[in-house]
């Protein structure tokens, strides 16, 4: 069972976004930078990864724009835009209050 | 700017498609080098569907696939095409007819928003036309209008290098330009200024004269335009397109109205209309200020009526109606929009007849295809996206029947107003614009949705792969059949509403001109002679009463001699029109001059037709005199005043007391003078007003004894036409070469005139209901055809048993026969039902006119049983052993 399926379902929006707010980023290094950042708990699968990128572009949450990459290759880079970063902060905002609910219940049970 | 990218990009993925497909190639390209490999098939497929490729990408092939069925059966979709077509461009026509007259503002206007027409009322009766004096003091008490403006239409005598011209023309006041809010194509409009006496002998030109008669050039400007015997300098052309501010009539000059008096006389001791406030002749409009609403703008006009009412109690109290809209008056609007939307109504039913025959035609189709259906079915297709085929192949044929039908209503709509008179003119915009194209286009859905319908629902409700198996009893099949059965006895009783109408307005048509129309007619010549502008302001040589009389009694003699003609007469008033019409009384009983105008309209006297009439009138125009002698050369100037009255007039006067020899009153012939005329002989009833209207009272009198300035000749000949004209434009240009000849044509013309409106009615619905009826055969043989193909092995098999060929047509006559005749009973009965409504425009025919019903009914049944006959013919050629195989 591959570890990228402990993604909290409804949260890879958030967590592009949160990794794009940061700097413009390709597919694969949003992948990676995600990997890094938790330290490889989270890996998210390519046939994931795309469709919700291209999703969140037709959605004009994020914009795109090719580049080229570290090693000289021509990439497509993806940014977030304006209407992308109120987004991100509704979601941010949801997700403490979800994650705050949850922890009320699991210290109750516990 | 978020909602601009989201378009820019789903436009991209649907236009560019390969370009995103390469760049989704480049990307994954990109991660899997830098991965080291991978599979990416899924990722690739969960893209492209959040693109909403996969379901539009079915739609067009599903489209593409609708075509190529239809091009394979070229016939079909050819009869629908075409018999759509017909259905939209009648429908079209006549609705872009709707939208000139009643939708959009005259030619040349371009904002008629806001403009309104002030409607003079007596007692409930539209009287229409002002005085001079009333406009004036409404223009100056108004204020919820940006100008208020007062027009009058006549007809000038434009001199040329030939002879004379007779133009239509306008008096308006300065303000009339700038209410209409028309800039001027070249110089400059009327303005203010030019409504002062002694400064206004200046015109308007119209864009088309300008262009016809002056050859568009510049120095027109400052040109003089001798009209009426008064010359006029052209200081500007008006917009371009504008013929005016009256739907009936074409303007090509317009001038000041304070040269009324010069230009146009209205006869009587009171000639100048500028002063006088018992010349009603100005029509007011105006355009209603921002902000001000109708109920405003009449609380405004009654208040200014009430001021002058009460500073001048001895003058009738006037009211004006503020009424929206402009062009003609709101009464002649209202039977114009009866009869536009009766008209309307008519090609909508035809157009829903239309459908249901083509919806019959589909269902055929579908019975042909069960096969097909059913063989998607059992390969996992779903009924929707098999249902879906038939909406596709209607919106194909919907689109092009709608095109063409719009294209075909353009010039068709032109065509119709030549049901109208051909000399009234029509002032209108009739052009297919935005409106006309919305009407089509959804008049064209609507047919769509309505053929692919049932197949549609049928498909879906009953899209069970075992019901649709050929062969099996389905029902599938028998539901249908059920509907193809219901859409032939829609058709037929649709058929039957149409056909109805056609035979009942024709059979008013024979009603009204029975024993009315003499059987020359066709060979009577009539133009009108009108003296009145001749000589007027060209040395002082005006045409005297006596004058008149002596011109029209030398053009009679004249005429009369030359050969060709049989004979000729003359009247002031050409029947069937309209005529002039004053108030008469019983000799000794007649009121005062002051009593009597201030009463005139408010029908509480008798208002007789009267009649100026030369003594050949009577034996010309077939109207036998009852009672009395006809007008002879004895009765000339000087000689005691005689008059004929017609039966109606004599006992409205004299009720059960013989007429001749009694005194009759006239008092608007000379108010203080002698005005008594004694009654010489009593004239046959005639519907010369109109004949569509009862019999009107009128009064004759002797042309050669009281004359008119202004006489119909009426000249029946041997000649052709165009010759008889010719002939008698020679001999009024010997007399005076200044007098124009206006409205030449013949009698039966002026009847076709007069009847316009019911032929219009009984053309078209003549047009639709053959229409009905060849379209009704055409759906019941196709209908038919589909039935016998899908019962090819039953019909076998009976034959086979022995059937003989009597018996096949006499089941397959009567499956088809079955509807129709429920089509008919139910067309039948709603004919009953909407016939009352028909009735305003049917003129002498009782209620429920059975001979029209029956023979309506007759037609359509036969020519369905013929139909039904020939499709079951077919049917017998089918040979048993064939048809067992043929599966």
């Amino acid at each position: 069972m591959s570890r990228g399926n402990n993604l909290v379902q409804g949260t890879l929006d958030l967590l592009i976004l949160k990794t794009l707010s940061l700097q413009p980023l390709h597919g694969w290094g949003v992948g990676q930078r995600l990997e890094q950042v938790t330290g490889g708990e989270l890996r998210v699968p390519q046939g994931s990864l795309y469709p919700a990128l291209h999703r969140l572009e037709q959605q004009g949450w994020v914009a795109a724009r090719w580049g080229a990459s570290e090693n000289g290759r021509r990439a497509k880079y993806y940014a977030v835009t304006a209407a992308g970063r109120n987004r991100l902060r509704r979601e941010v905002a949801e997700w403490d209050r979800l994650a705050n609910a949850i922890g009320v219940v699991v210290r109750e049970v516990r | 700017m978020r909602l601009w990218a989201v378009i820019r990009l789903r436009a991209r993925s649907l236009m560019r498609r390969d370009a995103v497909e390469r760049e989704l190639e480049e990307e994954l390209a990109f991660d899997r080098a830098q991965r080291g490999g991978g599979d990416f098939d899924g990722v690739r497929e969960s893209c492209r569907e959040l693109r909403g490729w996969v379901r539009l990408e079915s739609l067009v092939m599903d489209l593409r696939r609708a075509g190529r069925r239809l091009a394979a059966t070229p016939g079909f979709a050819a009869l629908v095409v075409v018999e759509l077509g017909l259905g939209v461009a009648a429908a079209t026509a006549v609705f872009s007819l709707f939208n000139a007259v009643l939708l959009s503002p005259m030619p040349g206007i371009t904002r008629g928003h806001g403009l309104v027409h002030l409607e003079r009322s007596e007692g409930g009766t539209l009287l229409g036309d002002a005085s001079y004096p009333d406009y004036l003091e409404l223009r100056e008490g108004s204020r919820g209008y940006t100008a208020l403006a007062a027009t009058s239409t006549f007809r000038l005598d434009v001199r040329t290098g030939s002879g004379t011209r007779t133009v239509g023309a306008e008096l308006v006041s300065g303000n009339y330009f700038a209410a209409l809010q028309l800039e001027a194509e070249a110089g400059r409009v009327l303005g203010p200024e030019d409504e002062r006496t002694g400064f206004n002998h200046v015109a308007v030109i119209s864009d088309g004269y300008w262009r016809k008669a002056m050859g568009g050039r510049q120095n027109a400007m400052g040109a003089t335009l001798t009209a009426n015997g008064t010359p006029l300098t052209v200081v500007g052309v008006a917009a371009r397109g504008f013929r005016g501010a009256s739907q009936m009539f074409e303007a090509d000059v317009w001038v000041p109205i304070t040269n009324q008096p010069q230009l146009a006389p209205m006869g009587g001791p009171a000639n100048d209309c500028l002063t006088s406030r018992f010349c009603g002749w100005v029509t007011i409009f105006g355009r209603l200020a921002p902000g001000v609403n109708l109920q405003q703008a009449q609380a405004e006009a009654d208040g200014v009526s009430a001021r002058f009412g009460a500073a001048r109690p001895k003058l009738r109290v006037r009211r004006y109606e503020v009424v929206g809209g402009l062009g003609s008056w709101s009464d002649d609007r209202a039977a114009e929009g009866r009869l536009l939307w009766l008209l309307l109504a008519g090609a909508l039913v035809l157009a829903a007849m239309t459908c249901t025959s083509l919806g019959g035609m589909f269902l055929a189709r579908m019975g042909a295809r069960q096969q097909e259906a059913a063989t998607q079915l059992a390969l996992g297709a779903g009924r929707w996206r098999v249902a879906r085929h038939y909406l596709l192949e209607a919106a194909w044929l919907g689109t092009a029947g709608t095109l063409a039908g719009g294209w075909v209503a353009g010039s068709l709509g032109r065509r119709l107003l030549w049901l109208a008179p051909p000399s009234v003119p029509h002032n209108l915009p009739l052009a297919i614009d935005a409106r006309v194209w919305v009407f089509a286009s959804g008049l064209g859905l609507i047919c769509v949705l309505a053929l692919a319908a049932a197949p549609a629902w049928l498909t879906a409700r009953t899209g069970r792969l075992r019901e649709n198996l050929p062969g099996g009893s389905s029902t599938a099949g028998r539901a249908r059949l059920k509907v193809q059965r219901a859409l032939l006895a829609g058709q037929t009783t649709l058929s039957l509403l149409l056909l109805i109408a056609a035979g009942l307005a024709a059979r008013s048509l024979q009603l009204a001109t029975a024993g009315e129309v003499p059987a020359a007619a066709g060979r009577m010549l009539l133009a009108r002679v009108d003296t009145g502008h001749a000589g007027a302001g060209s040395g002082g040589t005006t045409f005297s009463r006596r004058r008149d009389a002596a011109f029209f009694e030398r053009l009679r003699n004249n005429l009369t001699n030359q050969p060709g003609v049989e004979q000729v007469a003359l009247s002031s008033c050409l029947a069937p029109s309209p005529c002039n019409r004053g108030p008469v009384f019983v000799a000794g009983n007649e009121p005062g001059e002051a009593e009597i105008r201030s009463r005139e309209f408010l029908d509480v006297y008798t208002r007789p037709d009267i009649n100026w009439v030369s003594p050949e009138y009577f034996g010309m125009y077939a109207v036998p005199l009852v009672a009395g002698r006809d007008f002879d050369a004895g009765d000339g100037a000087g000689t005691t005043l005689v008059c004929i009255v017609n039966q109606t007039l004599a006992a409205r006067l004299w009720p059960g007391k013989p007429a001749v020899g009694q005194r009759l009153a006239w008092p608007q012939f000379a108010w203080n003078g002698n005005h008594d005329f004694t009654v010489v002989g009593v004239a046959a009833d005639r519907r010369s007003r109109s004949l569509l209207e009862s019999v009107a009272p009128t009064l004759y009198v002797a042309a050669g004894q009281v004359p008119f300035p202004a006489m119909w000749v009426t000249m029946r000949t041997r000649l052709a036409t165009g010759k008889a004209a010719s002939l008698l434009q020679t001999q009024v240009a010997r007399l005076d070469a200044r007098i124009p000849l206006e409205n030449v044509h013949t009698l039966a013309e002026q009847v076709r005139r007069s009847l316009w409106q019911p032929l219009a009615i009984a053309g078209l619905a003549g047009a639709f209901g053959l229409a009905a009826v060849l379209l009704g055969a055409i759906g019941l043989f196709g209908t038919l055809a589909q039935v016998i193909e899908e019962r090819r092995r039953e019909l076998g098999i009976r034959m086979a048993l022995g059937a003989t060929s009597g018996d096949i047509v006499r089941m397959i006559a009567g499956t088809g026969l079955g509807p129709v005749l429920r089509g008919l009973g139910l067309g039948a009965v709603t004919a009953g039902l909407l016939e009352p409504g028909l009735r305003p425009w049917l003129y002498g025919v009782g209620p429920y006119d059975w001979t029209v019903w029956a023979g309506a009914a007759l037609l359509l049944g036969v020519t369905a049983a013929m139909a039904a006959c020939v499709a079951a013919c077919r049917a017998t050629q089918v040979t048993p052993m064939e048809a067992l195989r043929c599966d």
